[in-house]
């Protein structure tokens, strides 16, 4: 597994007495990004969601590095803690503290949930922004941010307490052209960074231009597409 | 909807809530017309012109008399063998003077402290109900001849008989009273002049059982009124000297003078034939001091409303401005332990109702539940119903100290209130956010201190503001424990001067006096906090 950040074998997910993801079995290794492809509804985000211990999943695994989490028993509060030191999430809409201003919304797990020093996680936080473009808009409370600063923001936010993997959830959907060829760049200089990242995403031309692995979701099932 | 309730129709309540305390009917109407009094009449008077007077609502041919039958025998009660019946010896003086008129006699239930203002209102013709005779009366009221004479007697526990004999004896202790009385009144003298501590209750009822239960030491009251309760409650002895003599009258309002000069010619009758003195005698309380009285009365000597009492430092016999300048430093006394009260309880609603609203959101299924229940139980009953509980209840176990209970009683019901707010305050932030907090890491306390409760809080910060400010009037429903907040202080600065407006203009003053600047306070905040969002 030194390789393989993330190891999804056979998770089968159902609310209620409806099928949601069946037989779902893929590996990422390091450094890769991978693209969930799929129509809406099809389960890329509930993937997601179950990969980073949101969703209880009724049969399978899901390995995130040396952390296995299997199906049945609920996550205990110390599995959750690991869990949560190695996956990160972006998502669709980026879900940002309404109340804290953007660089808050940076530093506030980094220096309650991690320790770190309040100074310290401030300057990382500022320098997260500076790298993502908003650092002018560090002040700003997230009613104020237009969408594709918003998801700068969260982004920031995500890489903030530093996950091996960090996932995101339809990225481009607020974004313009131009902002997608950015948010493209950005994603480029992540896996640069060697970080590892699943992106869930119905924009074909997003995912083909910097995915190194397409999987397409159909239905609750995943098909390899193309390397 | 008709203030005028048929007796019969009133007493097939009365009998349908009798396991209730007896108590609660009077004091919820007594309080709801406090305060409609305080916020309506007051405006009222200044609206109507003074030659508009409210016109009698009387049903035709009857001779309409209002009285409390709370007070019970023998003066006005349910008949415990027919309880759609009224009896008392007031019941039978009202028939009598009825018959007198040539008219059938009509019974409107008005609570005790109340009478005088109704009455002044035309609610009815007449009040009769043990209504006592004083200098406040005779200025404001047309009162009846006297038809009977009583003393007021001091009331101890049997252990104290030969401690606690006059007044005198019962420095730093606490003597309670109904309300609005002569004997209220002389224990106020008596704070003065011996250093006691009056406590001012709605009722005759409760002084006893809290002076048998240690919460009074003493009871000064009539001793119909006295004598009434040993029969029923044992545990404490009526001291044999008499503290003052008083009389009871029938009180009309003053522009029915004519109408008062009839019914003196029937009573004088009645004292002559010896009407009353069969009345009396049939409920048990004709003694050797009513011939004298009728004597006097029927030999035209004037008759003072009250010995024992010096009538000119009352404040019946003031102006208007001099009994007001008087009165202030009382009402704003009570209206600091309106706020305190409002302030305290409101922190201690606050605390728990947070600590409810987090358990239903974050509890087991069992805490769930239990919260659940108390949250309804304490919505779903009146107030009024939990101080009783709290304070009378479960005195036998737990005996509260009054403000202690006041405090305890509405803490715990707005905490219900307060809890719903914060529930759906907390359940009004969105799961993304919290989602994305616990992904971030955090734990789920440091969601709820971090993430949601600052939230939650901001929304919940206007219906806190209202609550507030109805927490600050509700406070008033605590004189039924013997606290003496602001409403209960100008009822007695209305009883006692005989009218409403002024009383009534400066309670509403101080209460919005302190509730405009709660509201004004509570706007900055939520203005602060938009601007620090927005």
């Amino acid at each position: 597994m030194s390789g393989i950040v993330l190891r999804v074998q056979a998770l089968g997910l159902r609310r209620g007495m409806r099928g949601v993801l069946e037989g779902v079995t893929f590996d990422v290794p390091r450094g890769e990004l991978v693209a969930l492809m799929g129509p809406s509804g099809s389960g890329k985000t509930t993937i997601l969601r179950a990969i980073a211990g949101l969703e209880p999943f009724q049969s399978g695994t899901v390995q995130v590095e040396d952390l296995a989490i299997d199906s049945g028993a609920w996550l205990t509060p110390t599995t959750v803690r690991a869990l949560r030191r190695k996956v990160g999430m972006v998502f669709q809409f980026h879900h940002l503290f309404e109340h804290l201003p953007a660089i808050k919304n940076v530093w506030l797990a980094p220096v309650h949930a991690y320790g770190v020093p309040l100074r310290e996680a401030e300057r990382r936080a500022r320098e997260l922004l500076a790298v993502l473009g908003v650092e002018h808009r560090a002040a700003a409370l997230p009613r104020e941010l237009s969408g594709g600063e918003a998801q700068r923001v969260a982004i920031a936010r995500a890489l903030a307490v530093d996950p091996p993997l960090l996932l995101m959830d339809e990225p481009t959907a607020s974004l313009d052209q131009a902002r997608r060829m950015e948010l493209r760049d950005l994603l480029r200089g992540l896996l640069r960074d060697g970080r590892t990242l699943i992106v869930a995403t119905h924009d074909e031309e997003f995912a083909r231009g910097c995915a190194s692995r397409v999987l397409r979701v159909m239905e609750g099932r995943v098909f390899e597409v193309e390397s | 909807m008709s203030r005028t309730i048929l007796a019969g129709q009133w007493l097939n309540l009365k009998t349908k809530f009798r396991s209730l305390d007896n108590s609660l009917t009077a004091f919820r109407q007594n309080h709801v017309r406090a305060l409609i009094k305080v916020a309506s009449l007051a405006a009222l008077a200044a609206l109507v012109p003074p030659s508009v007077s409210a016109a009698p609502s009387l049903r035709a041919g009857e001779f309409l008399w209002a009285g409390d039958p709370e007070g019970g025998a023998p003066f006005v009660e349910a008949d415990p063998a027919q309880p759609d019946r009224l009896v008392g010896f007031d019941v039978e003086i009202a028939d009598l003077i009825a018959r007198g008129l040539g008219r059938k006699a009509g019974f409107i239930n008005v609570t005790f402290t109340s009478i005088d203002q109704s009455i002044e209102r035309g609610d009815a013709e007449i009040g009769l109900s043990g209504i006592e005779d004083t200098p406040a009366r005779r200025d404001t009221m047309a009162p009846t001849v006297p038809y009977y004479q009583f003393r007021e007697v001091l009331s101890v526990r049997d252990a104290d008989t030969s401690r606690f004999r006059t007044l005198a004896d019962l420095r730093g202790r606490r003597v309670g009273t109904l309300g609005g009385t002569i004997a209220y009144e002389i224990l106020l003298r008596a704070e003065r002049d011996f250093g006691i501590q009056a406590v001012s209750y709605d009722d005759d009822v409760h002084p006893y059982s809290d002076l048998v239960i240690g919460r009074l030491d003493a009871v000064l009251l009539d001793n119909v009124l006295a004598e009434r309760r040993r029969r029923a409650l044992p545990g404490f002895t009526i001291q044999p000297q008499s503290v003052a003599v008083g009389h009871y009258v029938g009180v009309l309002a003053a522009r029915n003078a004519p109408l008062r000069d009839a019914i003196d010619e029937i009573l004088r009758g009645a004292m002559q034939d010896g009407s009353l003195e069969s009345i009396f005698r049939k409920w048990g309380v004709w003694n050797d001091d009513q011939p004298a009285l009728y004597a006097r009365v029927l030999a035209g000597e004037p008759v003072a409303p009250v010995i024992g009492l010096d009538a000119t430092a009352g404040t019946a016999t003031l102006s208007g401005w001099e009994s007001t300048r008087r009165y202030l430093p009382s009402l704003l006394r009570a209206s600091l332990i309106t706020i305190v009260l409002s302030c305290l309880s409101m922190g201690l609603a606050v605390v728990l109702g947070v600590a409810i609203a987090s358990g239903r959101v974050y509890g087991s299924r069992l805490t769930r539940a239990l919260l659940t229940g108390y949250v309804e139980i304490m919505r779903g009953t009146p107030i009024l119903l939990q101080l009783f509980v709290l304070y009378y209840g479960i005195a036998a176990a737990i005996r509260l100290p009054a403000f202690a209970a006041a405090l305890l009683g509405l803490a715990l019901n707005y905490a219900a209130y307060e809890s719903e707010i914060y529930r759906g305050a907390l359940e009004a932030v969105p799961t993304g956010q919290l989602e994305a907090a616990r992904i971030l890491g955090l734990s789920e306390r440091q969601v709820l201190m971090l993430v949601r409760g600052p939230q939650a809080f901001r929304l919940a910060l206007a219906p806190m503001t209202n609550d507030f400010v109805a927490l600050l009037k509700d406070s008033s429903l605590v004189s039924v424990l013997t606290v003496l907040e602001l409403t209960k202080q100008t009822q007695i600065f209305a009883t006692n001067i005989g009218s409403w407006v002024v009383p009534g203009l400066l309670c509403a003053a101080l209460y919005l006096a302190m509730s405009l600047p709660l509201a004004a306070l509570a706007r900055r905040l939520e203005r602060r906090w938009k601007r620090a969002t927005a």
